[in-house]
């Protein structure tokens, strides 16, 4: 249950327009001892990933339906490009073909295995990183 | 432009459209009219352009192609040919003719005054009394072949209103039977309609002749019936023996049956059944007959032939419309079975999280107060963590809550329960309600109250869904303003005796192409926040007020709905309370004095010390 916290603090960007949404995933990432950064939109989530670079995205495909496919499309091409993992939460019709980067979690989906995927992806890209 | 649509095979519901001036027909890729029917050759047939209209050519296939039935080496289509190639039925639409001249200019509709018309109604008749004229008149000595005629009208106009009076096939079925008893002889008759998925005929209506009796079976020779059924051809036998297509099989004369008529039910794709006639001719009556046994002619065949045409495309009508309506109810039960399923999915994600982290904080607390020294600091970080937790539990439990209100109040029939009441205290009532939701996405909520709202007639607790549907979309709208504001309004108008709610945001507004659709149910433009039952139910609400909901939006600068409904002259009649600052509406203003009396005596209770 109880989940250790991360040895470093990576940055997430969450991509959701339920604040609520937002609002719990970010106060569980942040007593992991991450960095937060939140934004209700698709077209400013890939400034704020060129601005801030975090280390991983997730995105709720559900609530960002008003989103362009365009938007999402350079959203998931631009995290490609950076090597940036994407947690994409959405219902079962998930991509056919998805970039490397991402990652699809099936609403609803429970927060422990998904603090623990998103760990293990950080984990992933940090010994990436380091090699 | 000329088509070829697929009416039977593996590509049914397909349509070819004939584009150039030749196309080829065949299963394989290169032909421009591809069908997936392994019983048509590679190049089966083309079709090729001859002034306006398409030439069908065979092109030497293997199993031949047919036009409306025969086989055709060469064959100039014309709309509404059957081409059967293979196991495909392809029906043939050509060039619409263009109208020559303008058809409305040369026909007016013109007021009978302007025009000095001196025409007047000599004679009307219903379309259910049409017929009447086809029946032969009392002693009329007219010529037999003429009264026949008249009489094989009448059934044929008979059948013909019947069958458009009707979406019952049973009924119709034993109207039908019932008329072919009337016009002919028989001793017993039925009708017998294809079960496609058994492929078999299964009996629908029987009937006997008036002095026969009922309970004897009616035995059907399988002979006929598959005659019938294979060669799609009506049958009139009348003696067996005599005929040598019935040599194979004995069973017509086994069963005794002198003359039976069975015709198929031919629709406009499919045969759909048979009808069967048939009576027995004892030695009594062919004596009677002077020696003749020809109960049934030739004449009775063909008509039933027509008869049965009729039915079968009644039945193929309305079994095609019942599959329309049933795809169309699975459809909407899809549909509402899918985003119920989203919105109640997007509620249990929210109850995770506050449970989630509700866990969490008691493991913290748990952990602290393990501790011997306990720390203040943490022990608190840890409630509130909980609180939290708990705030969203609560907010989605009320969320599920308010759903299926929603959906209660979307789904019975509830009538209203009107009752004097006071707009400015149910809309207060919701407007303090919400504030909290208000301070939580830190909006501003003001509420104006009515200088002069009279008492009115409503239901005060549908009004306060209605009210509380409408400013939860303003708050929401408002989420992502710098400030937001939302005003709501309450006001009445005197002159048109109208109350009305203004309930204005400065959110996001609506686009112009969503403000359509923002009152059908389950469409919500709040991404997994809205239930799309929301403005449905209260638009339904003031609907049955009599009132309606009406919406202003600009992109970027707000929306503003505005709830009216009109104000009950009953309430008038009502005293004001103690309570009612506001004044009610005075005796004047009363529509009906007998209104104003029933009133005062349903609110005789109340109102008076």
């Amino acid at each position: 249950m109880e989940i250790r916290r991360l040895s470093t603090s990576p940055r997430i960007l969450i991509v959701d327009s339920s604040v609520e949404a937002r609002d719990i995933l970010s106060t569980l990432l942040r007593r992991q001892g991450a960095e937060t950064i939140e934004t209700a939109h698709t077209a400013s989530a890939t400034a704020l990933l060129q601005q801030q670079e975090p280390d991983l995205i997730v995105y709720d495909d559900e609530s960002a339906s008003s989103s362009s496919s365009q938007e999402k499309l350079d959203l998931s091409r631009s995290a490609s490009r950076s090597a940036t993992p994407i947690v994409v939460l959405g219902t079962g019709k998930r991509q056919i073909r998805p970039l490397p980067t991402e990652h699809f979690v099936t609403k609803p989906y429970h927060y422990g295995p998904l603090i623990r995927r998103i760990e293990s992806l950080l984990e992933i890209r940090g010994a990436t990183r380091d090699r | 432009m000329p088509s070829l649509f697929v009416i039977q095979g593996s590509d049914q519901g397909t349509r070819f459209l004939l584009e150039e001036p030749v196309h080829s027909i065949g299963r394989t890729q290169n032909n421009s009219v591809r069908l997936h029917d392994t019983e048509i050759s590679r190049a089966h047939a083309e079709l090729f352009l001859r002034g306006k209209n398409y030439v069908l050519r065979d092109m030497g296939s293997s199993n031949g192609t047919f036009v409306n039935g025969q086989a055709a080496t060469e064959h100039e289509l014309v709309s509404g040919d059957q081409i059967q190639i293979g196991k495909s039925l392809l029906l043939y639409t050509g060039f619409v003719e263009e109208a020559s001249e303008n058809l409305a200019d040369k026909i007016d509709i013109v007021a009978r005054a302007a025009q000095n018309d001196e025409s007047r109604i000599v004679a009307a008749l219903s379309h259910s009394e049409g017929s009447e004229w086809l029946m032969p008149e009392a002693g009329e000595s007219s010529n037999p072949w003429i009264a026949r005629a008249r009489s094989n009208l009448q059934i044929m106009y008979r059948t013909a209103l019947a069958v458009s009076h009707t979406m019952d096939i049973d009924q119709l079925l034993a109207r039908i039977m019932e008329m072919i008893f009337d016009w002919v002889d028989a001793d017993r008759g039925c009708i017998m309609l294809k079960d496609n998925q058994a492929d078999k005929l299964v009996p629908k209506v029987r009937r006997h002749r008036r002095g026969v009796r009922s309970d004897e079976k009616i035995t059907i020779s399988k002979t006929i019936l598959d005659y019938v059924v294979e060669h799609n051809e009506g049958v009139l036998t009348s003696d067996a023996r005599d005929d040598k297509r019935w040599d194979p099989a004995q069973s017509i004369v086994k069963l005794g049956v002198r003359e039976a008529i069975c015709v198929p039910m031919q629709g406009r794709y499919n045969m759909v059944g048979v009808i069967y006639i048939d009576t027995s001719i004892t030695p009594q009556r062919m004596l009677l007959n002077e020696g003749k046994a020809d109960q049934f002619t030739e004449e009775h065949l063909r008509l039933m032939i027509a008869i049965a045409h009729q039915a079968a495309l009644a039945i193929e009508d309305t079994s095609y419309y019942k599959a329309m309506v049933q795809a169309e109810r699975l459809a909407a039960v899809g549909q509402t079975i899918a985003s119920l399923s989203h919105h109640i999915k997007n509620i249990l994600q929210g109850v995770r999280g506050g449970s989630y982290l509700i866990e969490l904080g008691l493991g913290d607390h748990e952990g602290v107060a393990g501790l011997d020294d306990s720390d203040d600091e943490k022990a608190a970080k840890a409630v509130d963590t909980i609180r939290k937790g708990w705030k969203i539990v609560e907010r989605n439990q009320q969320r599920i809550s308010s759903l299926v209100m929603d959906m209660l109040t979307f789904s019975k029939e509830r009538q209203p329960e009107p009752k004097p009441s006071d707009l400015n205290e149910v809309a207060g009532e919701v407007a303090e309600l919400m504030q909290s939701r208000a301070g939580e996405l830190g909006v501003e909520l003001q509420w104006l109250p009515a200088d002069e709202m009279p008492i009115l007639m409503f239901d005060p607790e549908a009004m306060h869904s209605a009210i509380l549907n409408v400013i939860t979309n303003a708050l929401d709208a408002c989420e992502e303003a710098e400030i937001g504001k939302v005003t709501v309004q309450a006001k009445y108008d005197h002159d048109s005796k109208m109350a009305r709610l203004e309930i204005q945001d400065n959110g996001a507004g609506i686009a112009p192409d969503d403000l359509e659709s923002i009152f059908n149910v389950f469409v919500s433009h709040k991404g997994g926040r809205g239930t799309g039952l929301g403005l449905p139910v209260s638009q339904k609400i003031l609907e049955e007020h009599g009132g309606k909901i009406t919406v202003d939006s600009n992109i970027d600068a707000g929306s503003r709905f505005t709830l009216e409904f009109p104000a009950n002259p009953q309430a008038a009649a009502h005293e004001p309370s103690e309570a009612q600052a506001g004044p009610t509406l005075a005796s004047a203003d009363l529509a009906s004095p007998d209104l104003a009396s029933a009133d005062l005596s349903d609110l005789s209770d109340t109102s008076s010390p």
